[in-house]
């Protein structure tokens, strides 16, 4: 287990470490068209990874199609499957390219899996573009087959209006490389996470989304304007008034205390989050006054009569450059190392709130079988009573009851063992936090020993400068 | 008229006074009604950095009111008066109060001369400055002068509506944040105060210490006539002429641009300034941002602080609130120094600039006098030719001609030195300001990197 987190917190730190340092990979050439990946045939290597997939399954105890396997399995429930821990396994998402023009235009991302010990990766490296919606067909996927067993599923990042309208009409390869680069990077955020999972690294569909090489079928409830899409808003009102309406009476003291934690943690984030955004504004504005005042100096020095106040005066221009670059790359460090996964933890806070609506909904659905129960009761024995108990109503009745028994019995059992599953999930979710926070700030703050470093450098090149004008 | 000494440099760059400042600001006392209690101790030269173990000095006042107080000390130029001289002035602003819209100064002088009374301390607003200046400059005594820029409006409308948004978010936040936010801005308005009221005291001590000024009848009015003088604000009609007599002079400024001067010394001299007015002020402005930038900085680092402090007292975790809990007061110590930083850089740097785009003004203002005088005086000469051609009052020409030559040539030379003199002000300053700059950053910059390993070690040491 500590090895464990060791290498996700490893993975963490590489990562957005990578970002960071892959400027190049984002380079000019971003928006060109990839031909070569467009033209392979889909059909063959779908084929071909199908047949490694069946070829694994004997060899995996693991559960990968819960879906087609039999619910007395155990394993069922976010449980983490006692499993080799895999030595490596991480997920880039290094460059992205505009395909398509017009209405029709998209980005795909290019998405590098290096992997090393995890079952059924055949290969040590995989390299796949997919597009945006496409990680949005995952995150269905992923929240059809696990959310009901509780797993915590991270969330894809926001389709966002503007981003789609800058995609589809954009004529500036400037601004959309911006949107570009916040979204690899917020998708490798999402990646990486979902293969932290010991549950979802596993999942077949998260392997196929990594390893083929082809187009994946297209995800229709993904695109912003669908029926389907309108049909989710619709259910997703549903579940609101739902939940209005219904009011659970909580039994366990730990998910009252839990959740009510989480409610206080989300808040104290998205106020944090507006602050770091603030940050991150202010520190943009430093960069671009200092710009300016540099500009403004050089000026001055250029007219300046005295000729060493004129040198010194050119010395401040190189200082304030200098300060306002190096504030410029704080400012990034500042958006990625701090601000971003702040973001990515109210996400992830959602994700959890999410599983225990999951948890309200199966205890509704339990209580729900309590209550019909109670009626077929109620009125079997009306009809006994009346009738003397030979009747065949009343065996009807009587096999409903079975039924419901039993259904019941099944609602509470799942109701149980997503509750403990939760919890582990809530135990895994803390484990990782603590770990994440902890890397964040400290990571954080070593960013800002280089920057100060760095601007100690710029002052006391510029100090002689200044000691040096003569009076 | 006037001495060769009058081109002496008064403004030497000398450690000259010392401030001791001691503050009234009660906890419960909105800062409406601070008061600043300015004292000058000229005798005590040497005694610099007592200002922070004052006895005086109250126990509220953090370390950011201790900066801002030896920043008195560290003006953009140093006035100095020479106390044991039987002649000099000692002016200074011994106290300040704030009230709704405008800032009462008390204006405080101590002299040996005879014809002044030793010692007065006469109530003045931000107007009678400006009347003070406005007086000098239309006296053509000292057309050949740059005069002391006035200093500029007291603004304290920023921290009034920050105040006034924090009296309305009161609810939303909790009683401590409240308090913190409040105090923040308290000190942020006193800074901003002690600036106007020091900006204000320069001035004069700028007059006081130069040789022909402190001789003016205005200025020896404006010290130490007890009442008010009624000059307390501009009416319409003032504000209309003052505006029109600013337009016309940069209509004349125009018209007399196109003029050859014969000088070329002030040829060059006219065109320089201009240029580099323009440019200082914009550098002035562009700092001044970045300043403002770098302040909002380190507003949400406070924020941040802020928010860690209250994650750490949620968070079930032990450890992890630890953690945060010192995340928390890296931000906290981190805001110290980079406010303290943020200052200094606008101490040092948009001040400076600030101060010289002033002087570059009042210079160019000097040069736009000289260039009247010499069309006046062409003008003379005009009259002269035509009144000998015609053969008429050509006593009376000559001797306006004459006049207007010798008004000239006096401008001219006085001009000469003081735009001399005003260069090598400008430099000294500059140098001062500079080195005290790169100074100052490399201190605050070491202070944080050591800050911020001790909170990086801090925090991979906690389990």
């Amino acid at each position: 287990m500590l090895s464990e987190e060791e290498f996700q917190s490893n993975s963490y730190a590489g990562r957005t470490g990578a970002v960071l340092n892959q400027p190049n990979i984002f380079g000019d050439d971003c928006d060109e068209i990839n031909l070569a990946n467009d033209d392979t045939p889909p059909s063959k290597l779908r084929l071909h990874s199908n047949q490694s997939e069946t070829e694994h399954r004997e060899i995996n105890s693991i559960d990968d199609h819960d879906k087609y396997i039999e619910p007395q399995s155990v394993n069922r429930y976010a449980q983490i499957s006692p499993e080799p821990t895999p030595n490596s396994f991480k997920v880039q998402v290094c460059d992205f390219e505009k395909r398509g023009d017009g209405m029709n235009a998209f980005i795909v991302y290019k998405i590098q899996t290096t992997v090393d010990g995890v079952v059924g990766y055949t290969k040590h490296q995989y390299e796949t573009w997919r597009r945006f919606s496409d990680f949005l067909g995952l995150h269905e996927k992923m929240v059809e087959k696990y959310l009901a067993k509780g797993v915590v599923i991270p969330i894809p990042p926001e389709k966002s209006i503007s981003a789609l309208t800058k995609t589809k009409t954009n004529s500036d390869p400037a601004m959309s490389r911006d949107v570009g680069i916040q979204r690899a990077r917020q998708l490798e955020r999402y990646i990486s996470r979902l293969i932290q999972h010991p549950r979802m690294r596993n999942d077949c569909d998260v392997r196929d989304f990594l390893t083929i090489e082809s187009h994946l079928p297209r995800s229709v409830q993904t695109s912003t304007l669908s029926t389907s899409g309108v049909k989710k808003i619709f259910k997703n009102f549903q579940v609101v008034i739902s939940k209005m309406t219904f009011h659970m009476e909580e039994g366990d003291r730990w998910f009252e205390q839990v959740q009510s934690q989480v409610e206080e943690l989300d808040e104290a984030l998205r106020k944090l989050y507006s602050v770091t955004e603030s940050l991150v504004s202010s520190r943009r504005d430093m960069t671009v006054s200092g710009e300016q005042l540099g500009k403004a100096l050089s000026l001055l020095a250029a007219c300046e009569e005295s000729t060493s106040l004129s040198r010194a005066l050119s010395g401040l221009t190189d200082a304030v450059e200098n300060v306002s670059l190096i504030w410029g790359k704080q400012t990034d460090i500042d958006n990625i190392k701090f601000s971003e996964i702040i973001h990515e933890y109210i996400l992830l806070i959602t994700a959890l709130k999410e599983v225990f609506a999951e948890r309200v909904r199966a205890w509704q659905q339990w209580q729900d079988a309590q209550q019909s129960l109670a009626k077929k009761r109620d009125q079997k024995t009306k009809i006994d009573l009346s009738t003397g108990g030979r009747n065949e109503r009343s065996d009807q009745l009587k096999v409903e009851i079975e039924e419901t028994v039993q259904k019941m019995d099944q609602l509470e059992q799942h109701f149980g063992e997503l509750s403990k599953a939760i919890r582990e999930e809530v135990a895994r979710f803390d484990s990782d936090r603590k770990q994440d926070m902890k890397n964040m700030l400290v990571e954080y703050m070593e960013s800002m020993i280089n920057t100060q470093t760095e601007l100690l450098q710029v002052w006391e090149k510029f100090e002689p400068q200044a000691r040096n004008i003569q009076v | 008229m006037i001495g060769e000494e009058v081109f002496a440099n008064p403004l030497q760059p000398t450690e000259g006074e010392t401030a001791e400042i001691s503050l009234n600001d009660e906890d419960d006392e909105t800062f409406k009604t601070a008061q600043t209690d300015l004292t000058v101790r000229g005798e005590e030269k040497e005694d610099v950095s007592h200002v922070a173990s004052d006895a005086n000095v109250t126990e509220s006042r953090e370390e950011t009111y201790s900066t801002i107080a030896d920043n008195r000390n560290h003006r953009t130029e140093e006035i100095d008066i020479d106390m044991d001289s039987a002649d000099s002035i000692l002016v200074d602003i011994s106290d300040a109060l704030s009230e709704r819209d405008k800032v009462k100064y008390t204006v405080h002088t101590r002299t040996r001369l005879a014809e002044m009374k030793p010692d007065t301390a006469v109530v003045r607003e931000h107007e009678e400055f400006l009347w003070l200046h406005g007086a000098l400059e239309e006296n053509e005594a000292y057309a050949g002068f740059i005069i002391p820029p006035a200093p500029p409006k007291p603004n304290f409308d920023s921290s009034r509506e920050k105040l006034q948004k924090l009296g309305e978010g009161e609810a939303t936040m909790t009683k401590e944040e409240f308090l913190k936010m409040k105090h923040d801005l308290e000190q942020d308005y006193l800074a901003q105060f002690k600036k106007t009221v020091a900006m204000h005291e320069v001035f004069l001590q700028r007059l006081a210490a130069h040789s022909v000024f402190k001789n003016d009848q205005n200025f020896r009015i404006f010290l130490q006539y007890e009442d008010e003088l009624s000059v307390r604000g501009k009416n319409k009609k003032e504000q209309v002429e003052s505006f029109w007599k600013r337009f016309t002079q940069s209509a004349d400024e125009v018209l007399l641009s196109g003029q050859k001067d014969v000088d070329d010394f002030f040829e060059k001299e006219k065109n320089y300034m201009v240029e580099y007015n323009i440019h200082i002020k914009e550098a002035a402005n562009k700092a001044e941002k970045l300043v403002n930038a770098r302040k909002n900085v380190v507003v949400a680092f406070s924020k941040i602080g802020d928010s860690f402090e209250r994650i750490a007292r949620g968070e079930p975790n032990k450890q992890l609130a630890r953690t945060f809990a010192q995340g928390a007061d890296a931000m906290f110590k981190l805001k110290k120094v980079e406010s303290r930083s943020a200052n200094d850089e606008e101490l040092k740097l948009s001040d400076t600039l600030h101060y010289f785009a002033r002087d570059t003004q009042a210079a160019k203002d000097l040069l736009y006098r000289r260039m009247r005088c010499l069309a006046n005086y062409e003008a003379a000469n005009k009259n002269l030719e035509r009144a000998r051609a015609k053969n008429r009052e050509i006593p009376k020409a000559e001797a306006e001609q004459g006049e207007a030559c010798k008004k000239f040539e006096e401008i001219t030379a006085l001009a000469k030195t003081e735009l001399k003199e005003l260069k090598t002000r400008r430099v000294q300053a500059f140098k001062k300001n500079l080195t005290d700059l790169a100074e100052l950053e490399i201190k605050h910059t070491k202070a944080e990197i050591s800050l911020l390993r001790d909170v990086v070690e801090r925090l991979k040491n906690t389990p």
